[in-house]
């Protein structure tokens, strides 16, 4: 739900200033394509901006007095539709079409409506192409804000109708203050336990918080332990896969692609972000040629692509864990 | 908030509003009607998002303290109507509960506060005009059935109202047919204005309006439909875009025309129909010196013929029609002849009363 009450995400305040810019100069797009990290706030950043466009007096941000503003507070304004995958990891055309109908009548209450679709590389096919005239010729007193995981495959039709905005991933040190001041009197603000959240989500804080809240990390820390045993050829398949499965396809992709990174630094003589992982990364950095190191990391994004269709996580997980052990050594893997 | 009110004056305007307010929602408030209780009146007013509903209570009323509150609509509504005629009810808030008395029962019911309520505020209106509610009902009924229904050509999925100086006119269409009505009255209108009532709309002023020579006055505002009508007030959205060109599509120039019994026509394509293919409903019909046969087959090679007289002169002519789209015209009109005015196999037909030019029908052919 709108968060107007909590302050701007730092890290996201100049592009907050860029956008208000536009609108002042009367260039704010009909279609804005919001694309950043998986955790990094994007979400947040669109309610803001919808509910700063439908403010009747919006300073540099939203007054929070008039009655837009405290309609969006209650999560009651009618002239805002959020699609989003409901029951199901897709947006589906049936919900584009009820948005497309919501876009071409009147506004109820407000000067303008507004849409956000949460996330634009969910759409499926059909649900891609149904808004595809909405977003061509949209009615002039609309807003679109598509969002975008960074990396992930949207229709290059949808993208070519809407200006790209890219939101920054913040400095670590500014995530991590901002962690910290999220975590206020909690327990858990031990500083290694935050940089290891962080680097498993990639550096995007929101996600980060998510991992601690959740207790994701001793679960990623059971994963770890899975992958390594695994590729010692210490466990089986099917038991290396439970961990990973208890947490779902999703983290599982986040954690891997997290250490296949790692990995791909470490073989091009950088540092690797998760030090947990570093001893097994390292090891299996001076074993594999790069080319591999990518292989691997191409198919965990495949394995994300996938996800919007029905992937059986099981099998999936499976298949993504005897991609790591392809890379380990062949007398390693013989004598297992 | 509190005050007391007769169960008849609170559960009329309640059930209308209750039948606005959709069941399933998106937004809890959207479920509550909001109460707005001033010293000497109550307003109620429900909202689907689409279409809003508010209702004037003056009568069998007494505010003890004004307040804004909004309570569940459907319990509300329900636990009136089980209460006995004639019963007081008294309605009062404490804290963010609602209870509600009379007699020996009481209710606690949960409420939101009245900001949460999304109700419109008074659009700059361009232009209002009053007439008969009947009149407009009637105008509506003729044309509404021929508003598509979710089509891509969202300008469709309504119905057109256009104001000139001297008329009222609805227009809907689908694009395989096209109804069409016009009102003659002093309107006042400088220049001809348009508005697309979308289809929900539509449907729910139909409901409201009454058949009596009681006035609804409608306002025609930049991005709403209002009217007023009696003690309630009815407020739709439209539908942004610009409406075809109707008079373009109005075939002109037909020289076969035909005067038919409305009803027997009627009974004759509803017999023929039912041995027309399920799904594309066509029939053909054969016109020639005062007859009209009707001829209907289907994959299952099951035939259908039928005939009926008619008042005709001229060259035979054989078209094909769906026969949804006839019947659904012959329903709509009302006197007892019909007058079809047809040019050739590919061109559209016009449909009208014999005695009553006000509204025509336009219904493309099909090739059989």
């Amino acid at each position: 739900m709108p968060a107007t009450e909590n302050p701007i995400l730092p890290w996201h305040e100049s592009s907050w200033l860029r956008v208000v810019e536009w609108s002042r100069l009367d260039r704010l797009p009909h279609a804005l394509l919001l694309s950043a990290v998986r955790g990094s706030g994007k979400r947040d950043f669109a309610e803001r901006l919808a509910t700063w466009l439908l403010c009747s007096n919006p300073g540099d941000v939203a007054c929070g007095e008039c009655k837009h503003c405290r309609l969006r507070a209650a999560g009651a304004h009618p002239d805002i539709q959020v699609c989003t995958p409901a029951d199901s990891r897709v947006i589906k055309v049936d919900q584009v079409r009820a948005l497309t109908e919501f876009l071409v009548q009147s506004p109820q209450v407000a000067a303008r409506k507004i849409a956000i679709v949460d996330t634009a590389d969910q759409l499926n096919m059909n649900a891609a192409n149904a808004l595809l005239k909405t977003l061509e010729e949209p009615a002039t007193d609309v807003n679109l804000l598509l969002l975008q995981h960074a990396g992930q495959r949207i229709l290059p039709t949808l993208r070519s109708r809407c200006q790209v905005l890219s939101l920054p991933t913040p400095p670590i040190d500014t995530a991590r203050d901002w962690l910290l001041s999220r975590l206020e009197g909690e327990e858990g603000r031990d500083p290694e336990l935050l940089d290891h959240a962080l680097a498993l989500a990639g550096g995007a804080p929101l996600a980060a918080q998510a991992l601690i809240h959740d207790g994701h990390l001793a679960a990623a820390e059971q994963c770890l332990s899975a992958l390594r045993q695994y590729l010692k050829g210490q466990v089986v398949l099917s038991d290396a896969v439970a961990p990973f499965l208890k947490e779902g396809l999703a983290s599982t992709l986040v954690f891997m692609g997290r250490w296949a990174q790692d990995l791909a630094r470490l073989g091009a003589g950088g540092h690797g972000e998760d030090h947990q992982a570093h001893d097994m990364l390292s090891y299996l950095a001076q074993h594999n040629h790069p080319a591999e190191v990518h292989h691997l990391y191409a198919r965990i994004q495949e394995a994300r692509a996938g996800m919007t269709y029905n992937l059986n996580p099981e099998l999936e997980i499976g298949q993504l864990l005897m991609a790591w052990r392809k890379l380990m050594p062949r007398k390693q893997a013989r004598a297992s | 908030m509190k005050l007391t009110i007769t169960r008849e004056a609170l559960l009329t305007p309640l059930q209308a509003i209750a039948g606005v307010v959709e069941r399933k929602q998106t937004m809890p408030v959207l479920s509550n009607v909001l109460f707005v209780a001033e010293p000497d009146s109550l307003t109620l007013t429900g909202t689907n998002m689409e279409v809003e509903l508010v209702a004037h209570v003056n009568e069998g009323l007494a505010v003890e303290s004004p307040g804004r509150i909004t309570i569940p609509a459907r319990k509300l509504s329900d636990i009136c109507r089980s209460l006995g005629e004639g019963t007081q009810v008294e309605l009062a808030l404490q804290g963010d509960q609602v209870h509600v008395r009379s007699g020996a029962s009481h209710f606690t019911l949960s409420t939101l506060p009245a900001e949460h309520f999304p109700n419109v505020e008074e659009d700059a209106e361009s232009f209002r005009l009053e007439l008969a509610q009947a009149d407009l009902r009637n105008l509506l009924e003729a044309t509404s059935f021929a508003m598509a229904q979710q089509d891509v050509r969202y300008y469709l999925n309504g119905l057109m109202l256009e104001v000139g100086s001297n008329y009222l006119r609805a227009v809907a269409t689908d694009g395989h047919r096209l109804a069409m009505s016009t009102l003659a009255v002093v309107t006042g209108s400088e220049e001809v204005r348009q508005l697309i009532l979308p289809r929900k709309g539509t449907l729910e002023l139909i409901r409201l309006l009454a058949d009596a020579d009681t006035s609804v006055m409608l306002v025609f505002g930049d991005n709403h439909l209002r009217a007023t009508l009696g003690a309630y007030t009815f407020t739709s959205k439209l539908i942004e875009g610009k409406f075809p060109d109707y008079n373009r599509v109005i075939p002109r120039g037909g020289d076969k025309t035909f005067i038919a019994d409305r009803q027997s026509l009627k009974a004759t394509l509803q017999r023929a129909g039912i041995l027309s293919h399920e799904n594309i409903r066509g029939v053909r019909l054969q016109l020639q010196t005062n007859e009209l046969g009707v001829f209907a087959n289907n994959p299952d090679q099951e035939q259908a013929e039928d005939s009926l007289p008619v008042d005709y002169v001229g060259e035979s002519l054989q078209i094909g029609f769906n026969v949804g789209y006839l019947i659904d015209v012959l329903n709509a009109l009302e006197g007892n002849n019909v007058r079809m005015t047809l040019s050739n196999a590919n061109s559209s037909g016009l449909i009208e009363d014999v005695d009553n030019g006000n509204s025509v029908y336009v219904v493309m052919p099909m090739r059989l």
